[in-house]
């Protein structure tokens, strides 16, 4: 009985103790790693207002660690280091880590003072990123470890971020990547990434026909559907389905691409690619006349369920759900990239089949973008936080190089060399290491265009670098045919093409499509903060649009379309849309006339 | 002499029993207590990784902000409608303890019992894969009858608006009936055999037993767990809702928690947010408390 007690009040004070220790431990030991990591690097992550003497001492090996949304995390990457991280690595004695936040993960790192190395942000953190000093002061680094970041070339985007980026201190924080150079000049590259989706051999049955609007499309489909009314398996065909996990995307975006907008994050608002005006896509109540992007898309997704080609599952797919459909065969259509698992595996099947998604220019080609201050919405700063923040900037420094832009792009030298023009070019291992699909495993190792890693390096993929040859040389003209998959050749046969993105050139030069060559995305860069108030009417907006989706989709005449829209619209309005659209206009009108000013 | 032993170890006694239960209220004190002073979020405009001292003070604007949106009434009306049938459906773990406890067959019931069990383990995202793979459009359950040529049109009830309430009440009870009957069958199991012995000799059945010596049996426990039910009232949790929530369902289907989570995770509103569980946090406490005195009023005791 006695031995029972004891045990009893021993259990007990054990499972204080663990509460307690488990409750402490956390904070203890990053506090004991930061010192340690701290003292070895002789600089802690508070004192980033002293004015210390900048070390490129590499003796000692140090982790990097780099977070972002949408980044990758390096424990979990298929192949991790590649070729390319580990001359990074070797270069700058580290061990360069990857993580991935999502907004509550970053937020909770922020407010703990607890972030990565390098950190990637967007503009929803810009303002808690400054306010609560957690960004080091690049210009402090600009002559002796930063020198790629504040070089010549950077200069135009080091002013945007100065002046826009600073919370008014002008004072350079963040860089972005992908920054195209004034004289930069693109292509559109081997193929499309976004326009009309079509099954390549089912389109080809049908005859090729021209697609020049949706309503060719629609028809497209249908002929297509007509003779693949089911899967080999007996499963039913449709033309395509939304992917309802990102919110109203799969609408505006549709839309975007019929009628050549760009969108601002969460589609409520557009910018017209030739213009750059800025409009309210969905509560139109002012420009009736236009057929904003949104309206496009859901009239377009209407046109389709009146024809009987929309899935009847389309309000409630998600994106994993499209994928696996996508996978099945059920699709012969689409608006975004969920057909890659479909074409992987027909290819791994058989390398010489038909059966593929291909894409068709639609009016907006989305290439020869000219991101003069880099990519919007992805903002890298080092952390002042960090134990190793000179190494940090000298990472960060290096991934803003031409040498490694042109590394991700391209592989390291070796993967291209110069040739006897004096010009450097890809040597025929590295084209057939791409185009081979046995070789796979050899090209992920290499590299090369990896995900994570492409959409972080400092500049454009057309940019050109000293040795005369683009940053990335497969988008070189003679190369770009090299590329090719069976299918794209097969298209480019029977199209009478070179190669597929010339279908989008012979209707830019048609004037019947347009690219995004007049478009200053730079604009959406320069935009103030959003205020809370504003955020919160936008959100209920798109909450409302939401809802009001399946009246809309599935009406079943142009008059219930007409009334269902009617309705969104006073709903909208009675949220509070009239403000948010005078806010926002005027906001845009201020960016619009500062980026102006200075360019 | 004796007697002041014996005092003195009754008093070593209740020490032994305060010290154990000493892990339990630090566990409740950090993890109900401490968080508490988050509430403090919802009087200031928070920024994440800006200091609070730093942030604007707001007052009660948030709390001002509450009474004009029309969402909380929306979602605050799905909420209860979810919580009154689960109320009304608090009694069908008992009632299934009471079948359970009538089969005759050990290994049957021990089946039925980990059958039953098990949902309570399987998370909602797999929960959602499962619903989606048999009762979309094309899916197993909702095909069949056009195959049967019963109907001539597939009508999915993930996207039937007005199926909301019953639908997720169904995948829910299904989910956690097993292991809300445990605490049930384990009363079960305490009631004095000789009561049945007794009853059977006065020539009660089964359904006299269960109907006269099970049930008061177990009322006792039912009260406890429906006080503490009436106390989650508010409390209907977001994953479920969160997975089921479509453009075709969003209106029945969000519910406060969920609005909750929409508001302060994915607009990073979280002083609005936390001002919001203020609230709910409040109505909670009064729920309980009406519970409890109802509760005294009825049987004489209470709980809390």
């Amino acid at each position: 009985m006695k031995a029972k007690k004891i045990s009893a009040l021993l259990c007990a004070a054990a499972m204080a103790a663990g509460l307690l220790a488990g409750c402490g431990a956390s904070g203890d030991q990053n506090g004991a790693e930061q010192g340690a990591e701290g003292s070895q690097s002789g600089k802690t992550g508070g004192d980033e207002g002293e004015s210390a003497a900048v070390s490129d001492d590499l003796s000692e090996h140090v982790t990097i660690s780099m977070g972002g949304i949408n980044l990758g995390n390096s424990d979990t990457l298929e192949v991790w280091p590649s070729e390319i991280v580990q001359k990074l690595e070797e270069k700058f004695n580290v061990t360069l880590e990857l993580r991935q936040y999502d907004n509550e993960s970053l937020n909770l790192d922020l407010s703990g003072g607890t972030t990565c190395d390098i950190v990637q942000v967007n503009d929803d953190h810009i303002e808690g990123v400054l306010k609560g000093k957690h960004a080091v002061c690049l210009e402090d680094y600009k002559d002796t470890i930063a020198k790629n970041i504040f070089s010549e070339k950077m200069s135009f985007r080091n002013g945007v971020m100065k002046a826009f980026k600073s919370n008014g201190e002008d004072k350079q924080y963040f860089v972005t990547p992908r920054v195209t150079f004034g004289d930069t000049e693109a292509n559109y590259g081997t193929y499309l990434n976004y326009g009309y989706i079509v099954r390549w051999d089912l389109y080809k049955q049908i005859g090729c026909p021209e697609i020049k609007n949706d309503q060719d499309y629609i028809n497209a489909l249908k002929a297509m559907k007509e003779i693949y009314p089911e899967t080999e398996e007996g499963l039913p065909v449709y033309a395509l389905s939304a992917y309802n996990d990102s919110q109203l995307h799969p609408y505006f975006f549709k839309g975007c691409l019929a009628e050549g907008y760009v969108n601002l994050e969460g589609g409520i608002y557009v910018q017209n690619v030739e213009t750059n005006e800025l409009l309210p896509d969905i509560y139109d109540a002012a420009n009736p006349d236009v057929l904003t992007p949104f309206w496009s898309g859901v009239k377009f997704y209407n046109q389709l369920y009146r024809e009987g080609l929309l899935d009847p599952d389309c309000l409630i797919t998600k994106g994993e759900d499209l994928q696996e459909k996508y996978t099945k065969g059920q699709y012969i259509g689409g608006v975004n990239g969920f057909f890659s698992g479909y074409n992987s595996r027909m290819q791994k099947e058989d390398e010489e089949t038909l059966k593929q998604f291909v894409i068709l220019p639609a009016r907006l080609g989305w290439a020869n973008e000219k991101n003069l201050a880099g990519w919007f919405g992805k903002y890298f700063f080092v952390s002042s936080h960090s134990p190793n923040v000179e190494r940090a900037v000298m990472v960060l420094d290096y991934l803003q190089s031409e040498e490694f832009s042109r590394d991700i792009d391209s592989g390291i030298e070796g993967r291209w060399e110069i040739g006897a023009d004096g010009k450097p070019a890809l040597t025929e291992d590295t084209i057939s290491m791409r185009t081979d699909i046995n070789r796979a495993d050899e090209w992920n190792r290499s590299g090369i265009r990896e995900g994570n890693m492409q959409a972080v390096c400092g500049e454009d993929y057309y940019n050109i670098a000293e040795d005369g040859g683009r940053i990335n040389l497969w988008f070189e003209d003679d190369m770009l045919p090299k590329s090719m998959t069976f299918v794209q050749k097969d298209m480019c046969e029977t199209l009478d093409l070179t190669v597929p993105s010339d279908l989008l050139k012979k209707r830019v030069e048609a004037g019947e499509s347009i690219d995004l060559g007049t478009c200053m995305n730079v604009i959406q860069i320069a935009l103030e903060t959003t205020p809370k108030n504003i955020v919160r009417i936008d959100s209920n907006c798109e909450e409302i649009t939401l809802n009001a989706l399946p009246g809309l989709v599935q009406a079943e005449s142009d008059e219930e379309f007409a009334a269902a829209k009617q309705a969104l619209l006073e709903e909208l309005k009675g949220a509070g849309a009239e403000e948010s659209v005078s806010w926002w206009t005027e906001a845009w009108a201020k960016a619009k006339a500062e980026i102006e000013s200075i360019q | 002499m004796a007697k002041t032993a014996m005092v003195v170890s009754k008093k070593k006694k209740k020490y032994q029993l305060l010290f154990m239960a000493i892990p339990f209220m630090l566990m409740v004190f950090l993890f109900s207590y401490v968080p508490i002073f988050g509430w403090i979020y919802s009087v200031y405009d928070y920024i994440p990784g800006v200091a609070l001292p730093d942030c604007d003070f707001m007052g009660l604007e948030y709390f001002r902000l509450i009474f004009k949106d029309a969402n909380i009434l929306r979602t605050l009306k799905n909420t209860m409608i979810f919580a009154v049938i689960g109320i009304f459906l608090t009694p069908l773990p008992m009632v299934f303890a009471i079948l359970l406890n009538e089969v005759g067959s050990g290994p049957v019931r021990k089946f039925i019992q980990t059958f039953t069990t098990l949902p309570n383990f399987i998370s909602w995202v797999i929960i959602f894969s499962l619903a989606f793979a048999l009762f979309s459009t094309d899916g197993i359950l909702t095909s069949l009858p056009v195959k049967l040529g019963l109907t001539e049109e597939a009508q999915s009830v993930l996207s039937a608006r007005e199926s909301v309430y019953w639908f997720q009440t169904f995948l829910g009870q299904w989910k956690s009936l097993g292991w809300s009957s445990i605490i049930y069958l384990a009363a079960i199991a305490g009631i004095d055999q000789e009561l049945y012995e007794a009853a059977r000799v006065d020539g009660a059945g089964h359904f006299r037993c269960a109907l006269h010596i099970t049930l008061p049996s177990m009322l006792e426990t039912y009260v406890v767990l429906f006080i503490l039910n009436v106390g989650n009232f508010l409390n209907t949790g977001y994953e479920q809702f969160m997975l089921f929530k479509n453009s075709l369902t969003a209106p029945n289907i969000e519910v406060l928690d969920l609005y909750v989570y929409r508001i302060g995770l994915e607009s990073m509103d979280y002083s609005y947010g936390v001002a919001i569980s203020i609230i709910k946090s409040f109505v909670s406490i009064l729920l309980v408390v009406t519970a409890n005195l109802t509760a005294k009023k009825l049987r004489g005791n209470t709980v809390i």
